[in-house]
């Protein structure tokens, strides 16, 4: 596999972005679906628990720090980013380290309702107050009684962090971060979709590894100059018909969070056998944060966060899975059936037979090492490519 | 052309040789801790029954568990795929394949002998054989016997655990309130077939059913899922070697 | 015809004014079979078990509300299997009253949708049939806790079952003074469970959907004059409810009220549902309070249907020589 060389610059980012955690005066941890431009307009750094989970798994160190969260009571059925982060701050360390101390806990539940209770758990812990910003689950179609909820606990959380920071929100700085942040998305979505050409020039695993500036340093200058170096690259490859992969003959999509602790393998795995993943639901994800539709810069990004990936319908998220299986033109589908995230995998069977092209599903964890099978993907991997 | 087709399993190995559409003979041993080993014993014992040498043959392919020890195998294809061509190859109508074995099961959707989807449970023991290993066991029954003793059932007991070291303590509370043997081997075959139409339902049931495995010959199993499905299932002659015969089918073509 | 449901936060009031009958879905002794096509084995068998009722027996329609990430995606998996559904989608956080009546109002519609009608008078109707049952089943409990009652009371007609309660009441006697145990949990529809902690020679206070979560509530004070009034009244009655793990309450109103519950109580039992997420993660630290207060408790983990009574006996009577 040809390694991207902006992977490189993504780790020079990303530890410069951890690094300038241990400095700020005042951060808040945030789920990797909440609108981190209220922060950023607030001046408070954004730590992302999440993001420090993926870390974790590809060191390969997620069972060692979940087991810390273990001893204390927590059940091992519990998602393995909860209990790898909080099995950390019992450890008093990480693989960087460890977070820093929160000044307050920020969770949206647009990803999930698990980061509620999570959240919960190290709000005692750290004896900080949370914000939880509640959205309801838009099964078929986005309400305008919807809307307006989100929208006032926009006002109320700008309120709740005025008052924990002792900061005004700066309105200019607000409309400044959220066409920043509309910028890297754009950039962002645009490298996503140069795997749509044959061959593609990146994998899904280039994407996996290269996306945490969108989710942590979305808002930023930061994100945006990347983004448009990792373009230039991709763009320099598509003109010269650089393949990602030696030999690309078969295209398929991934569903699912990765599994973290095994990107290489996977990568391999795959490419061994002439498949390229060109492209995933997770990253693509992030591509539908395009935060303002309008002047009324709240209430578009009520709207955006609110209609977010994990928060729709099973017939909405089916209807994306194909498009993005036609805009790609994958020969199929890869499901990991994650343990840890059931709003992601509950639900799968049924995808399964609203798809246009075959699928397989195959279980692990995203951050657990202890719960992969070797033997057990392999076969229905196999067994899989063989099919089709 | 002659080609051989070796399925390494976790408790079995199975060897079948095949001439174009013609099956020449077969062997199944059990598997030693050296794969390797077992895969050219097996192979040399196969080939001195059906009167070959190793130069007749044309091409050898691996399945199975084990496939990827078998290093001198010209390619090595998964069960999945080979037991749908073996199954076909018996039963050219074949719609769905279960395939019960030792330690997992697997439900393949097929059509003309191309494997259209499929699922497996390789995570847990209910479901396989091993669960008719530990129930028997706890009955003091031959696994030999199971079968033509569940048929004898009058009546059906329930075992609800679908894990199966707490299904085996429901087995034992059924010993000591005295309920009859066969009854009780009848609700074992009947789990086993309930997890079976599970799994199966995930790709949808399409006739004909064919039975494959070493579980396939147990007729209390094979009743039970006849009695779920409605209709009758088509168990092989020798249904554990489906997986090693689809193995050589699959190595006559190019 | 059944409209089933699975929570408690569920307004079953409207549903019946509708002209349904609202029926809580259960995980029974049936094996689960057909269920495991539909969803992973790591879900609850809460779930798992209602959805296998729901494959085998009649229903005209369910209702979800969004407790839990399980729940959330069980509704859609229950339209795919081809049933009538409708997600209300009860907010985590609780304050927002006019948000929540403008889903109930929306929730009518579905209703309508599903041929039944409601109107102020057959509302205000249900909500007093069921302001009785709650009452009385406060005053059977206050006696002596019938959790056989409590289970059947959910799947049948409100008038009958305020006349089983009241029979109940009539032949219920006093407990005697005994080591009191508090349960706490989501649900557990086997009363045979609850015996054995009887058995086992203790009182029982519960903190559990299928005990008093409920019929524990706290009613708004004001008369509703009409259908919007009357939504608000339910809107309130439903936010003030006993504080549930799937909620969000301000000042951990959530682990106050646990604590509160066990002040009287000797030990406290957490009797979870394997995969409960939200009971899972309240758990540790809800442990740590309780045993600071000094109280023995333990954790009995189940899944459905019950396998082994004899383990949970064990359990319990342990329990017991502790304290």
């Amino acid at each position: 596999m040809k390694r991207l060389r902006i992977s490189e610059k993504m780790r020079e980012l990303m530890t410069g972005y951890y690094m300038a955690g241990m400095q700020a005066e005042c951060n808040a941890w945030i789920t990797s679906g909440a609108p981190v431009e209220l922060l950023h307009a607030l001046d408070v750094y954004p730590v992302y628990p999440e993001n420090h989970g993926a870390l974790i798994g590809a060191t390969k160190l997620g069972g060692y720090y979940c087991e810390f969260a273990e001893k204390n009571g927590f059940s091992r059925d519990l998602c393995s980013y909860a209990r790898c982060d909080i099995g950390c701050v019992f450890a008093g360390t990480s693989p960087i380290g460890g977070l820093p101390k929160p000044t307050f806990l920020f969770a949206c539940n647009n990803i999930c309702n698990t980061v509620v209770k999570w959240y919960e758990v190290l709000s005692r812990i750290f004896k900080v107050p949370l914000f939880v910003l509640d959205m309801p689950f838009i099964r078929k179609e986005l309400k305008d009684c919807h809307l307006r909820y989100v929208e006032e606990q926009l006002y109320d959380f700008i309120s709740f962090a005025e008052r924990v920071t002792d900061r005004k929100l700066d309105d200019a700085k607000l409309r400044d971060v959220v066409l920043k942040s509309m910028e890297s998305v754009e950039l962002y979505s645009e490298c996503l979709r140069t795997a749509a050409n044959k061959p593609s020039p990146m994998t899904c695993f280039d994407a996996f590894v290269n996306m945490a500036p969108i989710v942590c340093l979305r808002g930023t200058d930061h994100a945006i100059s990347f983004y448009k170096e990792m373009k230039q690259e991709l763009d320099e490859r598509v003109k010269e018909g650089v393949s990602a992969i030696e030999r690309e003959e078969i295209r398929l999509l991934w569903d699912n969070i990765p599994v973290w602790y095994r990107l290489k393998w996977f990568g391999e795995f795959f490419e061994k056998r002439n498949a390229c993943l060109v492209a995933d639901t997770y990253t693509n994800a992030w591509s539908g944060f395009k935060v303002s539709r309008g002047e009324d810069v709240l209430s578009g990004m009520a709207e955006v966060y609110t209609v977010s990936y994990l928060n729709i319908g099973m017939e909405m998220t089916a209807e994306i899975i194909n498009k993005l299986i036609d805009l790609y033109d994958v020969d199929g589908v890869v499901m990991h059936s994650n343990r840890s995230c059931k709003p992601y995998s509950f639900g799968q069977y049924e995808i399964q037979k609203k798809l246009s092209v075959p699928s397989v599903i195959i279980e692990a964890d995203m951050v657990d090492e202890r719960v992969f099978s070797e033997a057990q993907v392999v076969t229905r991997l196999e067994a899989f490519l063989e099919m089709l | 052309m002659i080609t051989v087709g070796i399925d390494i399993g976790s408790i079995t190995a199975k060897c079948v040789v095949l001439e174009d559409t013609r099956i020449l003979g077969y062997k199944i041993s059990r598997v030693k801790p050296n794969l390797e080993v077992t895969a050219k014993e097996i192979l040399a014992e196969t080939l001195s029954f059906v009167g070959l040498k190793r130069e007749d043959v044309g091409r050898i392919v691996a399945t199975g568990y084990g496939r990827n020890m078998v290093d001198f195998a010209d390619k090595k294809i998964t069960e999945i795929s080979c037991h749908a061509a073996g199954a076909c190859f018996l039963i050219s109508n074949a719609g769905t394949v279960i395939d019960i074995g030792g330690q997992d099961s697997k439900v393949i959707a097929v059509e003309n002998g191309k494997v259209l989807d499929f699922v497996m449970n390789d995570k847990c023991a209910a479901g396989t054989g091993r669960f008719i290993e530990v129930m028997a066991a706890a009955l003091n029954l031959r696994i030999e016997d199971v079968g033509s003793l569940a048929v004898k059932a009058t009546k059906k007991l329930k075992i609800s655990s679908t894990c199966t070291v707490f299904a085996e303590t429901e087995v034992v509370s059924y010993i000591s309130s005295g309920e009859k043997v066969e009854n009780i081997i009848a609700g074992v075959c009947d789990a086993i077939a309930g997890r079976i139409i599970a799994m199966a339902n995930r790709v949808g049931i399409r006739r004909e059913v064919v039975l494959t495995g070493g579980v396939a010959k147990n007729l209390g199993v094979k009743r039970a899922i006849e009695e779920r499905l409605g209709f009758p299932v088509i168990v092989p002659e020798e249904p554990q070697i489906a997986g090693a015969l689809g193995a050589a089918v699959l190595g006559q073509k190019a | 015809m059944k409209v089933g449901y699975l929570c408690t936060f569920t307004p079953k009031e409207l549903i019946h004014s509708a002209g349904f009958l609202p029926y809580r879905v259960f995980a029974t002794d049936r094996p689960i079979n057909l269920a495991s096509a539909y969803i992973q084995s790591y879900s609850c068998s809460q779930a798992r078990g209602s959805l296998e009722c729901a494959l085998q027996d009649d229903f005209h329609a369910f209702v979800f509300t969004r407790c839990c990430d399980t729940l959330m995606r069980l509704t859609d998996i229950f339209e795919f299997a081809g049933k009538r559904v409708c997600n209300i989608e009860f907010p985590t956080k609780i304050g927002n009253v006019e948000y929540y009546v403008q889903e109930l109002r929306d929730f009518i519609e579905v209703l309508r949708e599903w041929g039944g009608e409601v109107n102020f008078e057959r509302l205000m109707e249900s909500l007093k049939l069921y302001r009785k049952l709650e009452e009385k089943l406060k005053q059977l409990f206050a006696l002596s806790p019938d959790y056989e009652t409590a289970i059947k009371v959910q799947q049948i007609e409100v008038r009958d079952a305020i006349k089983l309660v009241d029979e109940k009441i009539r032949t219920a006697k006093k407990e005697k003074e005994k080591p009191k145990v508090l349960i706490t949990g989501s649900v557990c529809p086997y009363p045979k469970v609850y015996e054995i902690f009887r058995e086992a020679g203790f009182s029982v206070k519960d903190d559990l959907c299928t005990g008093s979560r409920f019929f524990e509530y706290s009613y708004p004070d004001f008369e509703p004059v009409d259908l919007d009034s009357a939504l608000k009244f339910i809107a309130e009655k439903y936010m003030n409810k006993s504080p549930c793990p799937t909620k969000h309450y301000e000042k951990d109103k959530r682990f106050e009220y646990v604590l509160k519950l066990a002040e009287d109580c000797d030990a406290v039992v957490f009797l979870l549902v394997k995969f409960c997420d939200p009971h899972f993660f309240d758990y540790p630290q809800l442990r740590e309070r309780l045993e600071g207060m000094g109280k023995k408790v333990a954790l009995i983990e189940l899944e459905f249907p019950v396998v082994s009574f004899e383990q949970i006996r064990t359990r319990v009577e342990a329990l017991r020589e502790v304290i």
